[in-house]
C-alpha cells in the first residue's frame, strides 16, 4: 500500500487532462479562482523558495549586498539632481527626495516586469519535466522585487522625515497605493511572461517600451509640467488618464512627502490595476498548458 | 456529469487509452513578433506530426514498466504526458497517485547554491513541503554519498554527483509513481547498483515506476513489462524480456530507415487493456 499518510497531500495528475477528444479542455482544471488559489497554496513552499533564491542571488553576489540595491536609486537620484538642478533648474522643493520618491516605485515596476518576462523562458528545463502551477515563476519575480522595494522604502521613509518630509494620516494610504501598483505590475508581468514564450523578442520590445514609459511618467519632473496644449492635444490629461503610473507616482509623493490627500483620480489606476491583473492572469492560464511544447 | 467514469482498472496506477500527441511543425516557425508580422504576408505552412499515436497501455500499482524505442520514437513525449507537462492531443490518461520525476539538478537551480539549498528547491518543485523533506534529509544525503559536499555550491559538483543528488531527491519525496527518463547512466557502477536495489525496494513497497531507457540490461533486470515505441506507435508490449529481445533483434537486423511499419495497437495480456471502450 502507499504507506505514507501524507501521500494524499502531494499532487497527482489524476483527471488533470480532459477525456477523449477534448484536447484543450485541460483548462477545466482552472475551475475558478478558488482552485487557482488552492493550487498556489499547495505550492507555497516553491513560491517561497524561488523568492528567497531570487533575493539571495541579488544580495549575496556582492559584499555590500542589500546596500547595492539602495545605491542604484541613490546614484540615479544624484544624476537627475545634477542634470535638472544645474542644467535646467526646477522649482520643486527638495528635488532629491522628489526624485527618489518616484524612482523607487518605478524601479520596482521596471525590475519586476523585465525579470518576470524572462521567468518562464529562463526555466524551460523545469517546465517540461515537472508539473507545477506556472504562474509561480512570474509571481516569484514580482514578489522578490516587491520585497526589495519595501526594504528600500523602509530606508527611504525615515530618511525623508529627516530631510523635511511631512506626514499626516494619509501616510496610512501608502499600502493602498502599493497594492494598486502590485496589481498593475502582476498583470503586465503575467501577460509578458506568457508572450515571451511564443515571441522571444518580447524582451527587446519591452526594453524600448519601458524607456518610453519612463519618460511619460513623472519620475524626474512634475506631472503639472506637461503641457495642456501641444499641437492641439492636452498631453497632461492624456498621460494622466492613460498612464496609471503617472497618477500612482504622484500619489506616492503626496503620501510620503507632502501630507496632501490622495487625489481622487486614483480610482483610474485602481480600475486599470484590477483589469490588468484579471486579464494577465486569465491570458497566462489560458496558454500555460502549451508552454512545455514551446520552450 | 458529476461522476464521469475513469477508464481502466482502478487498481492500476496508470491507464492510458488511445493516447496521441500531435505537434504542428512549422517549417519557418516565427519565434519573434517581427517574424510573425512578416509572416502575415505569406501563408503559414504547418505540418502535423504525430509524436505519439494511439498508445494504449496500463501499469499496475507496484509494477515497473520500461519504455524502449529508437531516437525520436516518442518515449520522452509519452513520459511528459504522464508527468502532466504536455497536454495530449487525443485519448485519455489517468494517473492514480502522486508523482515524482527525476530532475536534473544544476540545470534548474542556481549553480551558486549549495546542494542543501537545491534539495529544498527541487522538493518544493515536486510539491513537497520543506518540513516533510527535512525528516529524511540525512538519509537522502547518505544515499547520494555526498555528506562531504552537501554544503558547497553545486557548480563544483561533478556530473555524476549532480545525478546522484537528483536521483536521491526524486526517490526521497516518496511519491507513489516515479517517472525516469534516461538518466541512470551517469552514475558510476556502484551507484547504479544502489539505484536498482532502491527501486526494487520501492516497487515491493507498492510504488510504481516507469523508466525510459536505451539500456537493455536495466530494462530487463528492473522492469516486469515493457513497451516498444516505434514512430509513436506501440510496436510491441508485454513481458520486459520478450519485448527487449524483439527490439534488439530488430535493431540489429535492420539498417536505419528500414524499420517496418507494422504495429500492434492492442496487445493481449499482462494487464494491458485490449479495448479502449471497456471503461
Ligand atoms: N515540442 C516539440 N515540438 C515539435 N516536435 C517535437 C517536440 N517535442 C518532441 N518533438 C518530436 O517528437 C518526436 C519524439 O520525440 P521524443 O523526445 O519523444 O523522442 P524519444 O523517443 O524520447 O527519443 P530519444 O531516444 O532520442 O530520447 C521527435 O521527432 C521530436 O522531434
Ligand atoms: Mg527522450
Amino acid at each position: 500500500m502507499p504507506a505514507d499518510p501524507m501521500a494524499g497531500d502531494t499532487p497527482s495528475n489524476q483527471g488533470r487532462w480532459g477525456g477523449p477528444s477534448e484536447p484543450s479542455s485541460n483548462q477545466g482544471r482552472l475551475g475558478g479562482a478558488v482552485s487557482v488559489f488552492r493550487e498556489l497554496w499547495h505550492y507555497r513552499d516553491l513560491l517561497r523558495s524561488l523568492v528567497s533564491r531570487d533575493l539571495a542571488v541579488r544580495y549575496r553576489r556582492s559584499a555590500l549586498g542589500f546596500v547595492w540595491s539602495l545605491l542604484n536609486p541613490l546614484l540615479m537620484m544624484l544624476v537627475f539632481t545634477i542634470v535638472f538642478q544645474v542644467v535646467k533648474p526646477q522649482s520643486v522643493r527638495n528635488y532629491p527626495l522628489f526624485v527618489l520618491a518616484g524612482l523607487l516605485p518605478w524601479n520596482f515596476l521596471a525590475g519586476a516586469i523585465s525579470g518576470a518576462t524572462r521567468s518562464v523562458t529562463g526555466n524551460a528545463h523545469l517546465i517540461d519535466k515537472v508539473y507545477f502551477p506556472r504562474e509561480i515563476l512570474p509571481l516569484s519575480v514580482v514578489i522578490a522585487n516587491l520585497v526589495n522595494f519595501l526594504l528600500s522604502l523602509a530606508v527611504f521613509l525615515p530618511l525623508a522625515l529627516l530631510l523635511g518630509a511631512r506626514w499626516n494620516g494619509w501616510i496610512f494610504a501608502l499600502p493602498l497605493v502599493i497594492l494598486i501598483e502590485v496589481m498593475i505590475v502582476t498583470g503586465i508581468s503575467m501577460m509578458l511572461a506568457a508572450l515571451n514564450v511564443f515571441y522571444r523578442d518580447t524582451e527587446q520590445v519591452l526594453e524600448v517600451a519601458l524607456t518610453a514609459w519612463f519618460f511619460l511618467t513623472p519620475v524626474f519632473y512634475e506631472l503639472e509640467l506637461l503641457p495642456n496644449q501641444f499641437l492641439g492635444i492636452d498631453v497632461w490629461r492624456l498621460v494622466y488618464t492613460l498612464n496609471p503610473m503617472a497618477t500612482l507616482i504622484t500619489d506616492y509623493r503626496y503620501v510620503m512627502l507632502y501630507e496632501t490627500p490622495i487625489i481622487r483620480h486614483t480610482l483610474i489606476p485602481f480600475v486599470i490595476g484590477i483589469a490588468l491583473l484579471g486579464a494577465g492572469w486569465w491570458a497566462f492560464r489560458r496558454v500555460a498548458p502549451a508552454f512545455a511544447e514551446e520552450v | 456529469m458529476a461522476t464521469r467514469q475513469m477508464p481502466g482498472d482502478p487498481s492500476d496506477a496508470i491507464t492510458v487509452v488511445s493516447l496521441g500527441k500531435r505537434f504542428d511543425l512549422r517549417h519557418e516557425r516565427p519565434t519573434t513578433i517581427t517574424q510573425e508580422l512578416l509572416g502575415l504576408l505569406r501563408p503559414r505552412r504547418t505540418e502535423p506530426f504525430w509524436a505519439v499515436q494511439d498508445v494504449t497501455m496500463s501499469v499496475p500499482r507496484g509494477g515497473a514498466m520500461g519504455v524502449i524505442g529508437r531516437n525520436g520514437s516518442g518515449k520522452s513525449t509519452l513520459l511528459k504526458m504522464l508527468a502532466g507537462t504536455l497536454a495530449p492531443t487525443t485519448g485519455t490518461l489517468v494517473v492514480r497517485g502522486s508523482l515524482s520525476t527525476l530532475l536534473q539538478l544544476g540545470a534548474g537551480f542556481h549553480p551558486d547554491f549549495t546542494g542543501r539549498n537545491n534539495v529544498w528547491l527541487s522538493a518544493a518543485l515536486l510539491g513537497i513541503p520543506e518540513a516533510r523533506m527535512r525528516a529524511g534529509f540525512d538519509d537522502l544525503v547518505g544515499f547520494a554519498e555526498l555528506e562531504q559536499f552537501i554544503d558547497i555550491p553545486i557548480k563544483y559538483y561533478s556530473a555524476g554527483m549532480l545525478a546522484r543528488l537528483g536521483f536521491a531527491v526524486s526517490i526521497s519525496v516518496d511519491a507513489e509513481i516515479l517517472l525516469i527518463d534516461e538518466v541512470l547512466g551517469v552514475g558510476d557502477l556502484a551507484f547504479q547498483r544502489k539505484c536498482e536495489a532502491r527501486m526494487r525496494e520501492m516497487m515491493s513497497g507498492g510504488r510504481t515506476i516507469v523508466i525510459v531507457s536505451h539500456d537493455a540490461h536495466a530494462v530487463r533486470s528492473l522492469c516486469d513489462t515493457a513497451v516498444w515505441l516505434d514512430r509513436g506507435h506501440v510496436r510491441a508490449a508485454g513481458p520486459a524480456d520478450e519485448v527487449v529481445d524483439a527490439y534488439e533483434a530488430s535493431s540489429l537486423g535492420e539498417g536505419p530507415g528500414t524499420v517496418s511499419r507494422v504495429h500492434a495497437a492492442d496487445v493481449d495480456g499482462d494487464g494491458l487493456p485490449d479495448d479502449p471502450d471497456d471503461a
